[in-house]
């Protein structure tokens, strides 16, 4: 394995998902995200979550035709992971602040613009991906052919099941049981109830 | 008779494939049940979710490194311990044996046997040994031994003058003032030799030997009662003195330089 890459081949392996990229991203920035957020308020956990937080963006940026890089793949980088972890901390800090109800007064959200880019989506993917890595083996692959537009007879042939009729039961079923797993998820509850602070305050 | 909704008409719904009729029925319930919405949205969310395959390709190979960052570093556990251990033993031994000072070496080990060669030269000594150089830097000796086995060697004694240290083995109307058959003296020190006659003062020979038997020095002392001996110019060791008048060895005596 080459031990050094140009931003440009990083950036280029990283839309193809290389692990080779990958992993030397991991090894060139992981460092720096975990120093940055053990001084800003995170720990090990946060640093590994914002780590591949800033990975989906990167990686969905990149792979977009119009993506230029204008600054150093290091620049750009931390720039996308202070900014999530600045939504992440304003987020947490909210719903610390609403949730006491002598404060009456209403608090400047911090936003960024690009939708790809908001730290609320990218964890409820995370609680999405968790939830889906423990599903049965069967459930998730029947979720992921599904998901590719497998036709369910095709499915039932790839996994050996008996008919397509079983293969869409249990696609409802594992889809039932992840979506039980997400709602009873402490983390996502959270997203649950900001949702409903957020219809809230418009409805007011 | 009554429809009932189960748990597959949210994922019908969100895929388009509930009929007209139940269509309007699923989007009653919907208008009446938060708990139901809140499902339908988690299933609109997922069904996006899934079907960014690259996304989840990604998020499992970060995973993935995250995992085998975790092994590798477990895997290390055991060789960092086993290298810690190494590394103490070999810091821990270099102390032994550096903290080995060069009198306790005199009584043990059989210098005869070393016999190493002393030579004139000074020697450097290394900058491996710390302890060496600072207890010689200590007890302001110069530097001319490379290590505590030479040292040692150089204040073992000779038998065959030994045996005279102190004794007149002639007698002659000669008088030692000084030195005392017995010497210490530091490196740098002057020794002094004075002696005395009733007559006329013969010529004397001063003769320095060192503890190999070797002459280091040989003065020749012509009307004069006494002679001083520089001992900067000799390396710490164990010396013995000899006057010598006449061709007559008259006194003898051990000179130890620190």
């Amino acid at each position: 394995m080459k031990n050094s890459y140009s931003d440009e081949e990083l950036i280029e392996g990283l839309k193809q998902r290389k692990r080779a990229s990958i992993e030397l991203l991991y090894r060139e920035f992981f460092p720096v995200i975990r120093h940055y957020l053990l001084h800003n308020s995170g720990n090990q956990q946060d640093a590994e979550d914002l780590f591949q937080d800033t990975m989906v963006v990167l990686y969905k940026q990149c792979s977009a035709e119009q993506f230029k890089l204008e600054c150093s793949l290091k620049t750009y980088f931390m720039a996308i992971s202070k900014n999530l972890w600045l939504q992440r901390l304003e987020r947490k800090y909210r719903l610390l602040y609403q949730a006491d109800f002598s404060v009456q007064e209403s608090m400047p959200a911090y936003t960024a613009g690009d939708l790809e880019l908001q730290d609320e989506r990218l964890e409820e993917q995370r609680v999405f991906y968790k939830h889906l890595m423990l599903l049965p083996h069967d459930c998730r692959r029947v979720l992921q052919l599904y998901c590719l537009k497998i036709p369910y007879k095709e499915i039932a042939r790839l996994l050996k099941f008996k008919d397509e009729i079983y293969v869409k039961t249990r696609k409802y079923f594992c889809k039932s049981l992840l979506r039980k797993k997400i709602m009873n998820d402490p983390d996502y509850k959270l997203f649950l109830e900001y949702d409903g602070n957020k219809n809230h305050l418009r409805l007011d | 008779m009554e429809t009932k909704i189960t748990c597959d008409w949210i994922d019908r719904f969100n895929d388009g494939d509930l009929d007209e009729k139940e269509m309007e029925l699923f989007r009653k319930h919907l208008s009446e049940n938060p708990l139901l919405r809140s499902e339908v949205n988690i299933d609109a969310k997922l069904n996006r979710f899934l079907h960014d395959e690259g996304v989840l390709d990604l998020m499992g190979k970060v995973r993935s490194v995250y995992k085998s960052r975790e092994g590798n570093h477990r895997k290390l556990y055991p060789l960092l311990v086993a290298a810690s251990f190494l590394f103490l033993a070999a810091v821990g031994g270099w102390f032994v044996l550096v903290l080995r000072t060069p009198a306790n070496l005199a009584v043990t080990v059989p210098a005869r046997e070393i016999a190493p060669k002393i030579t004139d030269e000074p020697i450097q000594v290394s900058a491996h040994r710390p302890g060496i150089r600072r207890m010689i830097e200590n007890t302001s000796l110069p530097v001319y031994q490379s290590s505590p086995i030479l040292l040692a060697c150089a204040y073992e004694p000779l038998m065959e003058l030994e045996l005279l240290v102190g004794t007149v083995t002639r007698s002659r109307l000669l008088v030692l003032n000084s030195p005392e058959p017995l010497v210490n003296v530091t490196s740098g020190a002057r020794v002094l030799f004075s002696w005395e006659s009733c007559n006329e003062l013969p010529p004397v020979c001063v003769v320095i030997v060192n503890n190999r038997g070797s002459i280091v020095k040989e003065e020749q002392v012509q009307c004069a009662s006494g002679f001083v001996l520089k001992t900067d110019e000799y390396k710490p060791g164990l010396y013995y003195w000899k006057i010598i008048v006449e061709g007559d060895l008259l006194f003898t005596g051990k000179l130890t330089i620190l």
